[in-house]
């Protein structure tokens, strides 16, 4: 290397240090390929005067001058503390790297078996403790020594794993890795009631409305406003197609305090009316006096 | 460098208004880095031009889209970066060029009028 491009790397770091209120990205975009330009500069034995100058006609020039004037304190300050900060965040890095391990950890649990616990909570592996601990510690184990090789170079691609990391929690929170065969959602218990009659995944669920003691055009009517369907047997358990609309509702399955899935069916045992005693028979007049 | 006494022209502030045009002029015939439009100016008469300042106008033409930009490495050292024309940049030099003229008419009817009189 010429002696001129060793006084041209130094001129351009001191170009660069002038330059230092300005973001890496603006300092880079304004001085990539300086060197070479000095060095040929220092070849034709031109004067460069100081780096100070240089740097003040550079900005200009560049249209970057009058954001400098009017950068504010506040401004300063608050980068300044920007700056305070990340550092302080870098000095917990070991806790953050066993932190996401960890969050990994219940991710893969949440999305393998939420299911089983019915939580909207992450799982926490309390059936399977031994592989949540030894997936816990592999985790750990990567997460910590992808940490420790963190270069310069690789900290856009580190940014843009935890994004995507972040993104990927997002999906598994509303995705469902398996069937669900549920259909009734009961409020007595944490668990759902299973049928075979349904295979869906996250149905929209309703309540049921209370149509026991209803009149069978009344319970449709109460049916119907929720979007339910239903269907009959009699007192025997019998599957009636044909009711009469004033038969009366004795029993609902689901009952009113369960939620069933929206369009699915509500099964009603109904009976006829009692017919109610009277003490005039049908052609029976009332006996006038004479 | 510029004279800054009363008695000539400012020929620093001459020049920044018109080192847009100049510049763009002296890459429209063929892409250079940095020092070598420099030289390019200073050849056609442009001594006491400052580098930097057409430094910066390069970074500025680049980031208005009127120039292009790549890199090219030396083997004696660190790369160079050239520039090159865009069509955005040849309208521009167009129109600038047009602007020029006119001006420079402008003042040279006023200078003319103003020596008759």
């Amino acid at each position: 290397m010429s002696s001129n491009m060793e006084i041209a790397i130094e001129f351009a770091n001191k170009v660069r240090a002038e330059l230092r209120h300005l973001t890496s990205e603006e300092i880079v975009d304004l001085t990539d390929g300086l060197e070479a330009d000095i060095a040929s500069s220092l070849d034709d034995g031109v004067d460069i005067g100081s780096a100070k100058k240089y740097a003040s006609d550079l900005l200009s020039a560049a249209g970057l001058s009058k954001n400098e004037e009017h950068r504010s304190k506040t401004f300063d300050s608050l980068i300044k503390n920007v700056v305070r900060l990340s550092k302080s965040i870098s000095d917990l890095a070991p806790a953050w790297w066993v932190f996401r391990a960890w969050v990994a950890t219940q991710l893969i649990g949440y999305a393998l078996f939420r299911e089983e616990t019915g939580s909207p909570a992450f799982y926490e592996w309390n059936n399977r403790p031994f592989i949540g601990f030894v997936l816990l510690v592999v985790l750990i184990v990567v997460s910590v020594q992808v940490g420790r090789m963190t270069v310069q170079k690789l900290k856009p691609l580190i940014l843009l794993s935890h994004v995507a990391l972040a993104i990927g929690a997002i999906c598994i929170m509303f995705w469902s890795p398996r069937d669900h065969n549920w259909f009734v959602y009961s409020t007595d218990g944490p668990y759902p009631t299973t049928t075979t009659e349904a295979n869906f995944n996250n149905c929209p669920i309703v309540k049921v409305p209370d149509v026991v003691n209803m009149r069978v055009v009344d319970a449709q009517f109460m049916l119907d406003k929720v979007n339910l369907g239903y269907y009959f047997f009699d007192e025997n358990m019998g599957r009636r197609a044909n009711v009469d609309p004033d038969e009366i509702v004795i029993s609902q399955t689901p009952t009113h305090v369960d939620y069933l899935c929206f369009g699915y069916d509500v099964q009603l045992t109904v009976q006829k009316p009692e017919i109610v005693a009277t003490t005039t028979m049908p052609n029976e007049t009332t006996p006038t006096k004479p | 460098m510029a004279s800054t006494d009363n008695q000539s022209l400012d020929r620093s502030q001459l020049v920044k208004g018109v080192l847009d045009l100049a510049v763009l002029s002296a890459l429209s015939s063929e892409d250079g880095y940095g020092y070598d439009v420099v030289r390019r100016l200073r050849t056609a008469g442009l001594a006491d031009v400052a580098e930097a300042s057409v430094y910066g106008t390069l970074r500025r033409l680049f980031a208005t889209g009127m120039l292009t930009s790549y890199v090219m490495p030396s083997e004696e050292g660190p790369h160079r970066k050239y520039y090159g024309m865009t069509p955005v940049g040849r309208e521009s030099l167009t129109a600038q060029r047009d602007q020029w003229v006119a001006f420079c008419a402008v003042i040279n009817t006023i200078v003319n009028t103003k020596e008759n009189n």
